[in-house]
């Protein structure tokens, strides 16, 4: 009796073990180089380093890949120390790491609170050079002849950076691309099906239509409530775009393009509903109503249960909601 | 005897419930390394909990072990 007792509890010690934990290391040059930290030297800034291989070896920092300078810093610096907090945060900044940037700042802050005018001036800066990034991001996007991706980059300047200078230039760009880029989205289709949007579907089409302009519009508003309210229409739009394809599939059971469009059509609505419903999950999230955000993000996977954007926005709301919204 | 197997029956129970859960929550890819999660962050479990995922060296959400 003793053996399987002792086995059992073996196996049980077995299991609890955490595997080995490897760490990744990024150098400058992109290498990537498996293994564990052995030390840091913090006068000397530089990583010891023990590779898979079984080769020690030392870096100081200037020869890693910023991401990893701030990981070797992130581990060094304890939450409780409000000015190293603050320092890390504006090395995440000028990394480009904004939402770390963002996360460090709260934490100067809690762990010093007569920090809190540094940080508040540091964190001026870091909307300004991420507003500034995004448009960068929405210029280049554009010039490569890739609205979506712009269209993108624009948004998210409205919805996180709403304060900042570009949000006008931002808002200006997206009223003037953003209808463009969805009827594009549905070019193709028009040809194909042209008879039947100047009969059976011209309800459907001009519903999506208005869908497309009521979701740009909301963007561009400068209330929420207002903005939400087009959504809202938007997503009724949404609701008559399916029945109306729901009801030419019944219609026309045996036409082949009717039945090989619907499904098309079905898709280009429902991707447009699911960034009306995450556009909305957006807002009420920055409002901190939780509960709201999540029933949005949660329509939007009852519309794609796959949809990656709408899996991490709901993962982000119940963080959001679990340890409060990172302020920017 | 009676209590190995009540062990074996605990762990597959509770290995099964992981999967489940593991399932969900890995359905989100981690994202570090790209543009959007430097503005947005990443929606992956293991960032979400504090942790560095091992498997992206780009991965910042977490820190590094290293013995003082």
């Amino acid at each position: 009796m003793l053996l399987p007792r002792t086995a059992s509890l073996a196996l049980l010690a077995a299991l609890a073990l955490p595997a080995a934990a490897q760490e990744k290391i990024k150098l400058k040059s992109g290498k990537v180089v498996t293994g564990r930290a052995t030390a840091y030297d913090d006068d000397q800034k530089i990583l010891s380093f023990r590779t898979d291989a079984g080769e020690s070896v030392q870096w100081p920092l200037d020869q890693l890949d910023s991401r990893s300078v701030y990981l070797v810093y992130a581990s060094v610096i304890p939450k409780e120390n409000g000015k190293g907090q603050l320092q890390l945060a504006n090395f995440a900044r000028d990394a480009g790491l904004y939402e770390h940037a963002a996360r460090r700042y709260g934490y100067a802050r809690e762990a010093d609170p007569s920090l809190a005018a540094d940080v508040e001036r540091e964190g001026a800066q870091l909307r300004r050079v991420a507003a500034e990034a995004c448009m960068a991001k929405a210029r280049e996007a554009r010039q490569k002849g890739d609205e979506k991706e712009a269209q993108k980059w624009l948004t998210t300047i409205l919805q996180r950076l709403p304060n900042e200078p570009q949000a006008a230039e931002a808002a200006a760009m997206v009223q003037e691309g953003y209808a463009r880029e969805a009827n594009a989205r549905d070019d193709a289709l028009e040809q194909k099906m042209a008879g039947l949007l100047e009969k059976d579907l011209k309800k459907g089409k001009e519903h999506y239509d208005k869908m497309i302009e009521r979701t740009r519009d909301g963007l561009t508003a400068r209330n929420d409530g207002k903005a939400e309210s087009l959504w809202k229409q938007a997503l009724k739009d949404g609701d008559v775009v399916l029945e109306e394809i729901e009801r030419l599939a019944k219609k026309y059971p045996d036409d082949a393009r009717v039945q090989e469009g619907a499904p098309k059509y079905r898709q280009l609505t429902i991707e447009q509903m699911v960034s009306v419903h995450l556009h909305l999950a957006s807002q009420y999230t920055v409002k901190s109503s939780f509960k709201a955000a999540m029933k949005e993000a949660n329509a939007a996977l009852a519309l794609d249960p796959k949809s990656g954007e709408a899996l991490a926005a709901r993962a982000r709301i119940e963080q959001a909601s679990n340890e409060g919204l990172i302020d920017w | 005897m009676r209590s190995f197997l009540l062990l074996v029956l605990v762990l597959a129970c509770s290995a099964s419930l992981a999967c489940r859960s593991g399932a969900r929550r890995s359905e989100v890819p981690c994202t570090c390394g790209t543009a959007e999660a430097d503005f947005h962050g990443c929606a992956h479990h293991l960032c979400l909990a504090g942790q560095r995922n091992p498997d992206n060296p780009d991965c910042v959400c977490g820190t590094l072990t290293i013995p003082k």
